[in-house]
């Protein structure tokens, strides 16, 4: 009956890797949860660093092929091996997380010495004064 | 009768329906005998992501550079601020401690410059060998007699050397796109592909010095301590 029904969603078999996928979109939900009803700067900035961490790990996943490396022994061999597109594109995604964070920790460094609290209720109500 | 409506709620269902919709997706595996083959071959090179990253999507690699560059540029003209605070007390002065770090270190920059080098060659790349060059000198500014490092680099701005790399790597793409482009030589040897080698060590100096200087600006400044 769970199996008809899941082959019915799209023929996706109960396997390692459907199973793998959902672990990752649940930590992307998690680290959704965490930027949107934390009021504390720094555990919004280490949720949406969660969240970073689980888009990356669900392109690796989505290019994972017998943990084949996709790099070409021979000249001409088509041995099968992960899909290189995906890992290739989500490098850019890395880099420029990296580079999101640490701007975002340093603005954050900022406020609190403006401010002088990390809360998001009080900083809201300090700048509307 | 007035009904509550969290915007941030609304977002969350949202969400969740967008993730049960990716969940189902099914997963194809075309195209996966000839595709890494093909790229390899046109790319002279093994590695099918290092041919992509840096022949294939050079356009898309230069300006990602081009922002990491930035961003770090940015964040250290906010650090600077404030005046630096010398943390000299706060440093490891226990010589164990300096041994081991001053090994971790050493092996740390080796495995930079063996990625960096064969980053062609085999799993690697320059991205990964800068991340571990930034590793090795972070731990080299953690122990006390860090003073020392001025000797052969210098310790004031790290981010100089960083710009002018990504000058250089700014060159060899112009230098690409105009149809400059070496010859891709013997299948497997440590000189072929191009531009590929060039590119991989510029990389690894840039990202690398880039993380040094980013975590020297949060290291010296008072907001932590």
């Amino acid at each position: 009956m769970f199996k008809t029904l899941l082959n019915y969603l799209g023929g996706v078999p109960l396997d390692v890797v459907f199973l793998a996928r959902l672990l990752l979109l649940s930590v992307i939900l998690i680290g959704l949860w965490g930027v949107l009803f934390k009021k504390n700067l720094i555990m919004k900035i280490i949720a949406m660093d969660i969240m970073n961490t689980g888009a990356i790990s669900l392109f690796v996943l989505s290019s994972w092929y017998r943990s084949k490396a996709p790099v070409i022994a021979e000249k001409g061999s088509s041995i099968p091996a992960s899909d290189p597109v995906p890992q290739a594109v989500i490098l850019t995604a890395i880099v420029v997380g990296f580079s999101v964070l640490a701007l975002l920790v340093v603005y954050v460094m900022d406020l609190s010495r403006y401010f002088h609290t990390l809360d998001t209720d009080r900083i809201q109500n300090r700048w509307k004064r | 009768m007035r009904i509550k409506f969290d915007i941030r709620k609304a977002y969350f269902a949202a969400a969740i329906v967008v993730v049960a919709l990716l969940a189902v997706i099914p997963r194809t595996d075309l195209g996966r005998e000839y595709n890494a083959a093909l790229i390899a071959a046109k790319a002279g090179i093994p590695n099918t992501v290092t041919a992509i990253y840096l022949k294939n999507r050079l356009y898309d690699t230069m300006f990602e550079v081009m922002v990491f560059s930035i961003s770090i540029s940015g964040a250290l003209y906010f650090l600077k601020k404030e005046n630096k605070f010398h943390l000299e007390d706060t440093l490891f002065t226990d010589p164990a401690t300096i041994i081991i770090f001053r090994g971790c270190a050493m092996l740390s920059f080796l495995s930079a410059c063996a990625l960096a080098t064969v980053g062609h060659l085999s799993p690697g790349g320059g991205f990964a060998a800068g991340v571990a060059f930034g590793t090795s000198m972070v731990i080299q500014s953690l122990i006390s007699d860090r003073n020392h490092l001025s000797n052969y680099l210098s310790m004031e701005r790290p981010e100089r050397f960083e710009k002018s790399s990504w000058m250089l790597i700014l060159a060899i793409s112009l230098l690409t796109f105009s149809g400059i482009i070496p010859s891709n030589g013997i299948w497997g040897s440590l000189l072929s592909g191009g531009w590929v080698p060039l590119l991989n060590i510029l990389i690894m100096i840039k990202v690398g010095l880039g993380t040094w200087a980013l975590s020297l600006g949060f290291l010296d400044h008072k907001w932590i301590f």
